[in-house]
Protein backbone atom coordinates (compact mmCIF):
# COMPACT_ATOMS: atom_id res chain seq x y z
CA UNK A 1 0.00 0.00 0.00
CA UNK A 2 1.37 3.23 -1.09
CA UNK A 3 2.15 5.55 2.29
CA UNK A 4 2.22 3.04 4.97
CA UNK A 5 5.12 3.76 7.03
CA UNK A 6 7.43 0.43 7.22
CA UNK A 7 7.28 -0.22 11.23
CA UNK A 8 9.03 -3.68 11.38
CA UNK A 9 9.96 -4.05 14.94
CA UNK A 10 6.35 -3.91 15.79
CA UNK A 11 5.95 -7.26 14.28
CA UNK A 12 8.93 -8.59 16.01
CA UNK A 13 8.11 -9.91 19.24
CA UNK A 14 11.05 -9.10 21.39
CA UNK A 15 11.74 -8.74 25.15
CA UNK A 16 14.39 -6.18 23.99
CA UNK A 17 14.00 -2.86 23.76
CA UNK A 18 14.67 -2.50 20.32
CA UNK A 19 15.52 0.34 18.06
CA UNK A 20 12.46 1.43 15.94
CA UNK A 21 13.53 2.04 12.34
CA UNK A 22 10.32 3.68 10.42
CA UNK A 23 9.50 6.06 7.51
CA UNK A 24 6.99 8.95 8.46
CA UNK A 25 4.88 9.39 6.23
CA UNK A 26 2.66 12.68 5.62
CA UNK A 27 -0.64 11.54 4.33
CA UNK A 28 -2.28 7.94 3.64
CA UNK A 29 -4.54 9.63 0.82
CA UNK A 30 -3.82 11.24 -2.19
CA UNK A 31 -3.94 14.71 -2.09
CA UNK A 32 -6.31 14.50 -4.29
CA UNK A 33 -9.33 12.51 -2.95
CA UNK A 34 -11.51 14.75 -1.13
CA UNK A 35 -11.91 14.51 2.64
CA UNK A 36 -14.17 11.63 3.56
CA UNK A 37 -18.07 12.57 4.75
CA UNK A 38 -17.65 11.89 7.96
CA UNK A 39 -14.45 14.23 8.44
CA UNK A 40 -15.60 17.16 6.80
CA UNK A 41 -17.58 19.48 8.83
CA UNK A 42 -16.03 17.99 11.75
CA UNK A 43 -14.64 20.81 14.84
CA UNK A 44 -13.27 19.03 17.47
CA UNK A 45 -14.27 20.05 21.15
CA UNK A 46 -11.36 22.20 22.77
CA UNK A 47 -9.73 20.65 25.57
CA UNK A 48 -11.21 21.72 28.78
CA UNK A 49 -8.86 24.38 30.47
CA UNK A 50 -9.59 25.77 33.54
CA UNK A 51 -8.87 29.37 32.97
CA UNK A 52 -7.72 29.58 36.90
CA UNK A 53 -5.06 27.11 36.67
CA UNK A 54 -3.93 28.14 33.29
CA UNK A 55 -3.20 30.79 34.64
CA UNK A 56 -1.28 29.93 37.39
CA UNK A 57 0.53 27.30 35.34
CA UNK A 58 1.55 29.74 32.26
CA UNK A 59 3.34 31.86 35.11
CA UNK A 60 4.90 28.99 36.75
CA UNK A 61 5.99 27.94 33.43
CA UNK A 62 7.29 31.33 32.74
CA UNK A 63 8.92 31.28 35.75
CA UNK A 64 10.53 28.25 35.18
CA UNK A 65 11.53 28.60 32.01
CA UNK A 66 13.28 31.68 32.77
CA UNK A 67 15.22 30.59 35.64
CA UNK A 68 15.87 27.60 33.06
CA UNK A 69 17.20 29.89 30.62
CA UNK A 70 19.56 31.86 32.70
CA UNK A 71 20.97 28.62 34.61
CA UNK A 72 21.91 27.41 31.31
CA UNK A 73 23.07 30.59 29.72
CA UNK A 74 25.14 30.82 32.94
CA UNK A 75 27.10 27.65 32.73
CA UNK A 76 27.76 28.24 29.06
CA UNK A 77 29.38 31.43 29.70
CA UNK A 78 31.57 30.10 32.33
CA UNK A 79 32.50 26.93 30.56
CA UNK A 80 33.71 29.15 27.55
CA UNK A 81 35.45 32.01 30.18
CA UNK A 82 37.34 28.76 31.98
CA UNK A 83 38.09 27.31 28.94
CA UNK A 84 39.64 30.07 27.45
CA UNK A 85 41.24 30.95 30.81
CA UNK A 86 42.28 27.35 31.72
CA UNK A 87 43.64 27.23 28.54
CA UNK A 88 45.32 30.50 28.98
CA UNK A 89 47.14 29.07 31.88
CA UNK A 90 48.05 25.32 30.25
CA UNK A 91 49.57 27.38 27.61
CA UNK A 92 51.70 30.11 30.30
CA UNK A 93 52.54 26.61 32.57
CA UNK A 94 53.57 25.46 29.60
CA UNK A 95 55.90 27.95 28.00
CA UNK A 96 57.54 27.79 31.70
CA UNK A 97 57.96 24.21 31.40
CA UNK A 98 59.42 24.68 28.12
CA UNK A 99 61.92 27.32 29.30
CA UNK A 100 62.93 25.24 32.78
CA UNK A 101 63.69 22.04 30.46
CA UNK A 102 65.84 24.21 28.35
CA UNK A 103 68.12 25.43 30.74
CA UNK A 104 68.49 21.64 31.82
CA UNK A 105 69.27 21.29 28.17
CA UNK A 106 72.18 23.78 28.69
CA UNK A 107 73.04 22.19 31.61
CA UNK A 108 73.68 18.78 30.40
CA UNK A 109 75.40 20.29 27.15
CA UNK A 110 77.77 22.35 29.68
CA UNK A 111 78.85 19.03 31.01
CA UNK A 112 78.85 16.83 27.30
CA UNK A 113 81.30 19.83 26.28
CA UNK A 114 83.84 19.61 28.79
CA UNK A 115 84.67 15.79 27.93
CA UNK A 116 84.35 16.17 24.44
CA UNK A 117 86.65 19.56 24.69
CA UNK A 118 89.55 16.70 26.49
CA UNK A 119 89.08 14.04 23.82
CA UNK A 120 88.89 16.47 21.05
CA UNK A 121 92.21 18.12 22.35
CA UNK A 122 93.68 14.70 23.32
CA UNK A 123 93.02 13.76 19.48
CA UNK A 124 94.52 17.14 18.37
CA UNK A 125 98.23 15.83 20.28
CA UNK A 126 98.32 12.56 19.17
CA UNK A 127 97.63 13.87 15.87
CA UNK A 128 100.25 16.62 16.46
CA UNK A 129 102.86 14.05 17.30
CA UNK A 130 102.55 11.56 14.73
CA UNK A 131 103.14 14.85 12.75
CA UNK A 132 105.85 16.05 14.45
CA UNK A 133 107.13 12.33 13.98
CA UNK A 134 106.43 12.27 10.22
CA UNK A 135 108.37 15.70 9.86
CA UNK A 136 111.46 14.37 12.07
CA UNK A 137 111.10 11.13 9.85
CA UNK A 138 110.92 13.51 6.90
CA UNK A 139 114.36 15.32 7.87
CA UNK A 140 116.22 12.47 8.81
CA UNK A 141 115.65 11.07 5.02
CA UNK A 142 116.53 14.49 3.88
CA UNK A 143 119.59 14.65 5.54
CA UNK A 144 120.83 10.98 4.76
CA UNK A 145 120.32 11.80 0.87
CA UNK A 146 122.11 15.08 1.17
CA UNK A 147 124.87 13.17 2.60
CA UNK A 148 124.74 10.17 0.21
CA UNK A 149 125.38 13.40 -2.50
CA UNK A 150 128.27 14.77 -0.43
CA UNK A 151 129.74 11.68 -0.44
CA UNK A 152 128.79 11.18 -4.04
CA UNK A 153 130.44 14.89 -4.74
CA UNK A 154 133.66 13.84 -2.51
CA UNK A 155 133.72 10.47 -4.84
CA UNK A 156 133.68 12.87 -7.69
CA UNK A 157 136.22 15.65 -6.52
CA UNK A 158 138.54 12.58 -5.76
CA UNK A 159 138.43 11.28 -8.83
CA UNK A 160 138.41 14.40 -10.38
CA UNK A 161 142.02 14.46 -9.56
CA UNK A 162 143.10 11.53 -11.28
CA UNK A 163 141.81 13.17 -14.21
CA UNK A 164 144.00 13.52 -17.47
CA UNK A 165 145.03 17.21 -18.32
CA UNK A 166 147.05 18.27 -20.99
CA UNK A 167 149.66 18.90 -18.70
CA UNK A 168 149.80 15.23 -17.57
CA UNK A 169 148.86 13.38 -20.67
CA UNK A 170 152.04 12.32 -21.36
CA UNK A 171 153.09 11.04 -18.03
CA UNK A 172 149.81 9.65 -17.66
CA UNK A 173 149.99 8.11 -20.97
CA UNK A 174 153.54 6.13 -20.06
CA UNK A 175 152.24 5.02 -16.73
CA UNK A 176 149.38 3.38 -18.25
CA UNK A 177 151.81 1.87 -20.47
CA UNK A 178 153.60 0.74 -18.09
CA UNK A 179 150.90 -0.38 -15.70
CA UNK A 180 150.17 -4.09 -15.98
CA UNK A 181 147.11 -5.61 -14.73
CA UNK A 182 146.51 -9.51 -13.43
CA UNK A 183 143.09 -10.69 -13.84
CA UNK A 184 143.78 -14.24 -12.69
CA UNK A 185 142.58 -14.39 -9.47
CA UNK A 186 139.74 -16.21 -8.55
CA UNK A 187 136.41 -14.58 -6.38
CA UNK A 188 133.93 -16.12 -3.96
CA UNK A 189 130.20 -15.34 -3.20
CA UNK A 190 131.14 -12.22 -1.39
CA UNK A 191 133.56 -10.73 -3.02
CA UNK A 192 137.23 -12.12 -1.86
CA UNK A 193 139.46 -12.59 -4.30
CA UNK A 194 141.98 -15.53 -3.92
CA UNK A 195 145.09 -16.29 -5.96
CA UNK A 196 147.27 -19.08 -5.80
CA UNK A 197 144.89 -20.71 -2.95
CA UNK A 198 145.34 -17.83 -1.00
CA UNK A 199 142.98 -14.64 -0.24
CA UNK A 200 144.53 -11.86 -1.69
CA UNK A 201 142.77 -8.99 -0.08
CA UNK A 202 140.04 -9.74 2.34
CA UNK A 203 138.62 -6.76 3.77
CA UNK A 204 139.42 -5.10 0.28
CA UNK A 205 135.96 -3.85 -0.87
CA UNK A 206 137.28 -2.30 -3.98
CA UNK A 207 135.94 -2.51 -7.47
CA UNK A 208 139.51 -1.95 -9.52
CA UNK A 209 141.74 -4.91 -10.72
CA UNK A 210 144.55 -5.94 -8.96
CA UNK A 211 147.72 -3.96 -10.03
CA UNK A 212 150.90 -5.33 -10.64
CA UNK A 213 153.91 -3.61 -9.56
CA UNK A 214 155.22 -1.49 -11.91
CA UNK A 215 158.27 -2.68 -13.46
CA UNK A 216 160.99 -0.64 -13.05
CA UNK A 217 161.83 1.76 -16.68
CA UNK A 218 164.96 -0.49 -17.87
CA UNK A 219 163.05 -4.28 -17.59
CA UNK A 220 161.28 -5.16 -20.65
CA UNK A 221 157.46 -4.48 -20.37
CA UNK A 222 155.52 -8.25 -19.69
CA UNK A 223 153.76 -9.80 -23.00
CA UNK A 224 150.30 -10.38 -22.66
CA UNK B 1 53.46 -12.77 0.89
CA UNK B 2 56.68 -11.98 0.01
CA UNK B 3 59.44 -10.59 2.69
CA UNK B 4 59.57 -6.57 1.95
CA UNK B 5 62.39 -4.85 0.24
CA UNK B 6 64.84 -2.87 1.49
CA UNK B 7 67.19 -2.41 4.53
CA UNK B 8 65.23 -2.95 8.05
CA UNK B 9 61.92 -2.91 6.30
CA UNK B 10 59.90 -2.81 9.75
CA UNK B 11 60.38 0.93 10.33
CA UNK B 12 57.99 1.53 7.22
CA UNK B 13 55.22 -0.71 8.58
CA UNK B 14 52.43 1.25 10.45
CA UNK B 15 52.27 -0.31 13.91
CA UNK B 16 56.08 0.34 13.84
CA UNK B 17 55.96 4.01 13.14
CA UNK B 18 52.56 4.34 15.42
CA UNK B 19 54.72 3.37 18.29
CA UNK B 20 56.56 6.52 18.15
CA UNK B 21 56.04 8.25 21.46
CA UNK B 22 58.18 11.59 20.72
CA UNK B 23 55.73 13.81 19.30
CA UNK B 24 57.28 17.58 19.60
CA UNK B 25 55.74 20.53 21.36
CA UNK B 26 53.37 22.66 18.83
CA UNK B 27 56.34 25.84 18.60
CA UNK B 28 58.64 23.29 17.50
CA UNK B 29 59.02 23.70 13.59
CA UNK B 30 62.41 21.90 12.42
CA UNK B 31 64.75 19.33 13.83
CA UNK B 32 68.14 19.30 12.26
CA UNK B 33 70.29 16.61 12.63
CA UNK B 34 73.87 16.65 12.43
CA UNK B 35 75.90 13.64 12.86
CA UNK B 36 79.05 11.62 10.67
CA UNK B 37 78.56 8.21 8.65
CA UNK B 38 81.86 6.87 10.75
CA UNK B 39 83.15 8.19 13.63
CA UNK B 40 82.65 6.40 16.96
CA UNK B 41 81.68 9.69 18.91
CA UNK B 42 78.43 9.42 16.40
CA UNK B 43 77.31 6.07 16.11
CA UNK B 44 74.28 6.58 18.78
CA UNK B 45 72.97 9.44 16.81
CA UNK B 46 73.64 7.41 13.45
CA UNK B 47 71.29 4.32 15.07
CA UNK B 48 69.18 7.28 16.54
CA UNK B 49 68.91 8.83 12.63
CA UNK B 50 68.21 5.06 11.63
CA UNK B 51 65.62 3.81 13.76
CA UNK B 52 63.66 6.90 15.56
CA UNK B 53 63.38 9.61 12.70
CA UNK B 54 60.71 7.59 11.06
CA UNK B 55 58.83 7.14 14.14
CA UNK B 56 58.94 10.76 14.47
CA UNK B 57 57.77 12.13 11.22
CA UNK B 58 54.76 9.97 11.35
CA UNK B 59 53.77 11.47 14.57
CA UNK B 60 54.73 15.21 13.62
CA UNK B 61 54.26 15.16 10.08
CA UNK B 62 54.19 18.78 10.48
CA UNK B 63 57.44 19.31 11.67
CA UNK B 64 60.21 19.57 8.98
CA UNK B 65 63.41 17.27 9.17
CA UNK B 66 66.95 17.85 7.77
CA UNK B 67 70.23 15.39 8.07
CA UNK B 68 73.19 16.96 7.68
CA UNK B 69 75.63 14.48 7.30
CA UNK B 70 79.56 14.68 7.42
CA UNK B 71 79.72 17.94 7.77
CA UNK B 72 80.66 19.08 11.52
CA UNK B 73 83.51 17.44 13.75
CA UNK B 74 80.65 16.43 16.53
CA UNK B 75 76.68 15.03 16.07
CA UNK B 76 74.35 17.73 17.60
CA UNK B 77 70.69 17.74 17.08
CA UNK B 78 69.33 21.27 16.54
CA UNK B 79 65.60 22.52 17.34
CA UNK B 80 64.08 25.50 15.83
CA UNK B 81 61.38 26.95 17.30
CA UNK B 82 58.69 29.73 17.87
CA UNK B 83 58.99 32.04 20.80
CA UNK B 84 55.43 32.75 22.59
CA UNK B 85 55.14 35.69 20.53
CA UNK B 86 54.35 34.07 17.25
CA UNK B 87 56.28 36.55 16.02
CA UNK B 88 60.85 34.99 15.99
CA UNK B 89 62.02 31.91 16.47
CA UNK B 90 64.49 30.57 18.63
CA UNK B 91 67.15 27.61 18.29
CA UNK B 92 68.18 24.82 20.90
CA UNK B 93 70.80 22.62 20.26
CA UNK B 94 71.44 19.24 21.79
CA UNK B 95 74.83 17.78 21.91
CA UNK B 96 75.17 14.44 21.22
CA UNK B 97 78.51 13.31 21.18
CA UNK B 98 79.36 10.29 22.32
CA UNK B 99 75.72 9.67 23.90
CA UNK B 100 73.96 6.18 23.18
CA UNK B 101 70.36 6.04 20.94
CA UNK B 102 68.04 5.36 24.19
CA UNK B 103 69.86 8.61 26.26
CA UNK B 104 68.93 11.03 22.89
CA UNK B 105 65.71 9.35 22.76
CA UNK B 106 65.00 10.16 26.15
CA UNK B 107 66.33 13.78 26.26
CA UNK B 108 64.76 14.50 22.82
CA UNK B 109 61.58 13.43 24.22
CA UNK B 110 61.88 15.12 28.39
CA UNK B 111 62.97 18.51 26.51
CA UNK B 112 61.20 19.25 23.37
CA UNK B 113 58.05 16.04 23.36
CA UNK B 114 55.01 16.80 24.88
CA UNK B 115 54.56 15.43 28.18
CA UNK B 116 52.28 12.78 29.45
CA UNK B 117 50.15 14.70 31.46
CA UNK B 118 49.50 17.07 28.33
CA UNK B 119 48.89 14.32 25.79
CA UNK B 120 46.25 13.22 28.06
CA UNK B 121 44.96 16.61 28.65
CA UNK B 122 44.53 17.06 24.64
CA UNK B 123 43.27 13.53 24.18
CA UNK B 124 40.36 14.00 26.90
CA UNK B 125 39.71 17.89 25.38
CA UNK B 126 39.01 16.01 21.84
CA UNK B 127 36.88 13.32 24.05
CA UNK B 128 34.63 16.02 25.33
CA UNK B 129 34.50 17.67 21.89
CA UNK B 130 33.15 14.47 20.35
CA UNK B 131 31.75 12.70 22.83
CA UNK B 132 30.53 9.38 21.62
CA UNK B 133 27.90 9.71 24.27
CA UNK B 134 26.03 12.71 22.69
CA UNK B 135 22.87 12.64 20.66
CA UNK B 136 21.64 15.17 18.59
CA UNK B 137 21.36 16.71 15.22
CA UNK B 138 25.17 15.92 14.33
CA UNK B 139 25.79 13.32 16.43
CA UNK B 140 25.23 9.48 15.48
CA UNK B 141 22.42 9.10 17.43
CA UNK B 142 19.45 11.63 16.80
CA UNK B 143 17.24 10.82 19.84
CA UNK B 144 17.89 9.41 22.75
CA UNK B 145 15.65 6.21 21.99
CA UNK B 146 17.54 4.94 19.52
CA UNK B 147 20.31 4.22 22.47
CA UNK B 148 19.92 0.65 23.75
CA UNK B 149 18.70 0.63 27.41
CA UNK B 150 16.93 3.72 26.69
CA UNK B 151 12.97 4.18 27.19
CA UNK B 152 12.07 3.98 23.47
CA UNK B 153 9.94 6.15 21.04
CA UNK B 154 7.00 7.70 22.42
CA UNK B 155 5.85 8.32 19.35
CA UNK B 156 5.37 4.59 18.94
CA UNK B 157 5.43 2.85 22.26
CA UNK B 158 3.30 5.26 24.54
CA UNK B 159 4.37 5.46 28.09
CA UNK B 160 2.17 3.98 30.67
CA UNK B 161 -0.44 6.35 31.24
CA UNK B 162 0.47 7.30 34.57
CA UNK B 163 3.83 8.70 33.08
CA UNK B 164 2.31 11.13 30.89
CA UNK B 165 1.26 14.69 31.10
CA UNK B 166 -1.96 13.80 29.21
CA UNK B 167 -3.38 11.72 31.89
CA UNK B 168 -1.85 13.45 34.97
CA UNK B 169 -3.26 17.21 34.11
CA UNK B 170 -6.12 16.87 31.49
CA UNK B 171 -7.80 13.09 32.03
CA UNK B 172 -7.20 12.72 36.00
CA UNK B 173 -10.06 10.53 36.27
CA UNK B 174 -9.74 8.32 33.73
CA UNK B 175 -5.84 7.53 35.35
CA UNK B 176 -7.43 7.38 38.17
CA UNK B 177 -10.22 4.28 37.13
CA UNK B 178 -6.84 2.83 35.51
CA UNK B 179 -4.40 2.74 38.51
CA UNK B 180 -7.81 1.29 40.44
CA UNK B 181 -7.24 -1.60 37.97
CA UNK B 182 -3.83 -1.79 37.52
CA UNK B 183 -1.03 -0.20 39.89
CA UNK B 184 1.98 2.01 39.03
CA UNK B 185 4.27 -0.89 39.08
CA UNK B 186 2.75 -3.57 36.62
CA UNK B 187 1.79 -1.10 34.53
CA UNK B 188 5.29 0.13 34.14
CA UNK B 189 6.98 -3.75 33.51
CA UNK B 190 3.91 -4.05 31.23
CA UNK B 191 5.56 -1.16 29.33
CA UNK B 192 8.81 -3.06 29.07
CA UNK B 193 7.31 -6.37 28.11
CA UNK B 194 5.54 -4.74 25.29
CA UNK B 195 6.85 -4.14 21.96
CA UNK B 196 4.93 -1.14 21.22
Amino acid sequence: MNGVSSILSHFSRLNLKTVINHQIVRWRKPRTIPISKKKMFYVRKPTPVDPKEYKLLQLWTNHYSAEFRSLRKLFIEERRRLATTEAEAVKVSEVKEFEEQLSLNQAENEKTKKYRENDMEKALLERNLGLEEKQMQLEQMRREELLGIEEIVRREKESGQKFVDPKNLEAEIARALDQRVDYNFAIDAKGNRYKGGELVSPDAKEQSPVVLQQPASNEAPLQQ
Amino acid sequence: MPFMKGPAPVRRTLKYLEAGNIIFRDSIRIMAVNYNIKKPCSEGTRKFVYWQIPQIQHQNPHVQIVLFKNITPTPFISFYFMKPDHQSYDRAIYDCYNKEKDEIEQHVRKVFGKSDVTLQRESLARMEKANPANFGNRCDRNCICEVPTQVSCTGFKLLPQFMRGKYKWLKKEELAEVRAKVPDEKAFEEYWQRPY
